[in-house]
């Protein structure tokens, strides 16, 4: 057959591309801890370099700490590629980048931009123009984990910005985009009740605060801020039954040296920290690096009559369990104990059974216009093209594995009791064995404590492999 | 021998292509304010059903509580619609149009208790000696309002597999300043089913 498929099939696939809305936004505002947070970034990263002008240089220059050199990347990918296949996770790397740097405008440009695109529905046609390319080369749609992450980092943006009407709504649909399984409940993403909750104390809707917290406590039954955080909510909901038994399982918990006070009077500062790197994707099959194995599925990418049906699965990252501490100056040090694990929150839309379907009528339309490519080539016989058709078939075959790089492993939380008056405060890691990591010790100065329904919240991203990175 | 069919194959599947391409091609029209935009999250349709249910129920009653023939309609202050669902609406383009339709219909009057702050900056700047004498208004004249409207819209929203149920309820009171009484109150439900293609992702 003389009619060469290739071509349109191409242009069908960039016109398939939805198209970006474009928004106007008032100039970014920084935060009081932007500089800082660049400052102590610029001392923990290499300084020499420059990182390759791709998605994967900016991720990995990232997480070494390269936060400006990692922005100025994928700023520029965002902005010369709004039509590129992977558009979403450069505006989600963004809007990491800058809820690190207390940018909170940017990131509600950038996790607004992502969020729009992924929830995009695609239209009959477009879900047929997608399925002629390989499966890399589709729009990335995202994962619920990833949809309900952007949602809760987009209400702490709102929230940083005393925007409490738009972040609960950010929390609502946070929720609704994961509906977990894996600890039992219909949501199970603790950080995104507390927060949602928390913004309920600030718009004084304290029986929905009861509500959050009271999540919080059934899944984290064992964490003393939830149980002070449901006795606050129910105090001032005039609910002294559950407010008593709040308090008491508070009591129980929390040492007595770090309790904040019952009135919610202690001045103290919140602090969620994120550390490691997120659940990543691997294909089966392959081994944990992500490298491809020679002996498994080359044979089928080799083979363009059959179709590859590798699946990818979702495996946590090789990162040294960092437990957190935190304290102000001469005070005992308060632990940020881990309240979520992102890797027991990812999942595949539509589970094993929808990816296997998409990659079934996928690769087979996908192969039967290789497949007629590969017969036309064949019939005029040079093996040189035909071996140059294999190894590009071997690439479009390769499985999807995209995911949004600088999600964290885990999300940690405490409140730390801080007095009103500008003072200093240390947060450390240590690793598995207790030992101290000296890279990552950090100092922040200037912080005031606020009652805890005001409190400030700082946000703190600690890199993956710190303790490897530092030396051990 | 060659066969047609064959020969025919690639221009058939070439006019399949273009014709599909066509319809991916971005286009940018007028079309009428009235068409039903049909979308399973909240719409312009929904918000025009919505105030619209809302003055055809508000009207009825006000027959009751002030009649055509008064010569001064009741005065009403608007209070911000809360939003409580999941979705970014702006309640108050529901409770504008109310507004509007109310207005035109002249059945009630309203006050803008939004832009106080403006108008009290006003007054001061009419006592300062800036403004000319004549023209600067003196406080004390703000009419008050007879009746409070007020608002929530919610919303359910359940997925079950590729299906998702939204349910929305916007619920609206009118409450008498003077008594605290609830002359009136209504509510308008929609429920709204999109189902998610078997290969979406």
């Amino acid at each position: 057959m003389s009619f060469r498929i290739a071509p349109v099939a191409v242009l069908s696939a960039v016109l398939a591309v939805v198209p970006c809305t474009g928004r106007a936004d008032p100039p970014p505002r920084g935060s009081p801890f932007s500089e800082w947070f660049k400052s102590v970034q610029v001392k923990s990263g290499p300084s020499s370099g420059e990182l390759p002008h791709t998605l994967d240089g900016a991720v990995s220059g990232y997480l070494d700490g390269r936060v400006a050199d990692a922005e100025a990347v994928v700023k520029s990918l965002a902005t010369e590629k709004p039509k590129d296949e992977s558009y979403p996770l450069y505006q989600l790397t963004l809007g990491s980048i800058s809820l690190c740097q207390g940018d909170y405008q940017a990131v509600q440009r950038s996790l607004t931009a992502a969020l729009e695109r992924m929830g995009a529905k695609l239209s009959t046609t477009a879900t047929g123009l997608a399925f002629i390319n390989a499966e890399t080369k589709r729009p990335y749609r995202g994962f619920p984990y990833e949809k309900m992450l952007a949602h809760t980092y987009l209400g702490l943006a709102f929230m940083q910005q005393s925007r409490s009407e738009d972040a609960r709504i950010e929390f609502a649909q946070a929720r609704e985009a994961q509906r977990g399984s894996a600890a039992g409940q219909e949501d199970d993403f603790a950080t995104g009740h507390f927060l949602e909750g928390l913004n309920f104390l600030h718009r004084k809707e304290y029986n929905d605060a009861q509500v959050s917290f009271r999540k919080v406590t059934e899944l984290h039954k064992e964490w003393p801020l939830g149980w002070f955080a449901l006795c606050r909510a129910s105090d001032l909901a005039h609910d002294a039954g559950e407010a008593g038994e709040a308090w008491s399982h508070y009591e129980a918990l929390a040492p007595a040296g770090a309790r904040l006070a019952r009135d919610g009077s202690t001045p103290c500062v919140l602090f969620l920290v994120e550390s490691g790197r997120g659940p990543h994707r691997w294909a089966s099959g392959h081994d944990a690096q992500g490298a491809r194995d020679p002996k498994a599925g080359a044979s089928n990418s080799n083979d363009n009559s059959k179709v590859d049906l590798t699946l990818a699965e979702w495996k946590p990252t090789d990162s040294p369990e960092i437990r957190v501490s935190i304290a102000c100056s001469d005070t005992a040090k308060v632990e940020a104990p881990k309240l979520d694990d992102l890797y027991f929150q990812a999942s595949t839309s539509g589970g094993i059974v929808g990816e296997a379907t998409r990659k079934l009528v996928g690769g087979l339309i996908h192969s039967f216009f290789s497949g007629d490519k590969s017969s036309k080539d064949g019939s005029k016989n040079n093996d040189k093209n035909k071996d140059q058709s294999k190894d590009q078939n071997k690439d479009d075959e390769n499985v999807d594995l995209r995911s949004w790089g600088t999600t964290p492993g885990a999300l940690h939380l405490a409140a730390v009791p801080v007095p009103a008056v500008p003072t200093t405060i240390e947060t450390t890691c240590s690793d598995k064995s207790g030992n101290n990591i000296e890279s990552l010790r950090r100092v922040m100065r200037f912080l005031r404590g606020q009652p805890f329904e005001r409190a400030p919240i700082v946000y703190e991203r600690i890199p993956p492999n710190a303790a490897s990175r530092a030396g051990g | 021998m060659t066969n047609p069919v064959r020969n025919r194959l690639p221009a058939g599947l070439l006019v399949v292509a273009v014709t599909s391409l066509c319809s991916c091609s971005g286009s940018s029209v007028y079309v009428p304010t009235a068409s039903v935009t049909q979308t399973g999250t909240f719409s312009d349709t929904d918000m025009r059903m919505m105030a619209t249910a809302m003055y055809a129920s508000l009207q009825k009653r006000l027959a009751a509580i002030a009649p055509t023939d008064s010569v001064k309609p009741p005065v009403v202050a608007l209070v911000h619609l809360n939003n409580k669902t999941s979705e970014h609406i702006d309640t108050d383009a529901i409770a504008d149009k109310l507004q509007i339709e109310m207005m035109k219909a002249g059945s009630l009057r309203f006050v803008d208790r939004s832009k106080l702050q403006e108008v009290s900056k006003e007054y001061d700047l009419g006592g300062s000696g800036m403004i000319n004498p004549e023209t600067a208004k003196k406080a004390g004249n703000v009419t008050g309002a007879d009746f409070l409207l007020t608002g929530d819209i919610g919303s359910i929203v359940k997925s079950s597999g590729r299906e998702q149920i939204n349910f929305y309820r916007l619920s609206m009171r009118l409450v008498s300043v003077e008594t605290d009484e609830l002359v009136w109150a209504d509510d308008f439900e929609l429920k709204k089913s999109s189902t998610k293609g078997i290969l979406d992702w």
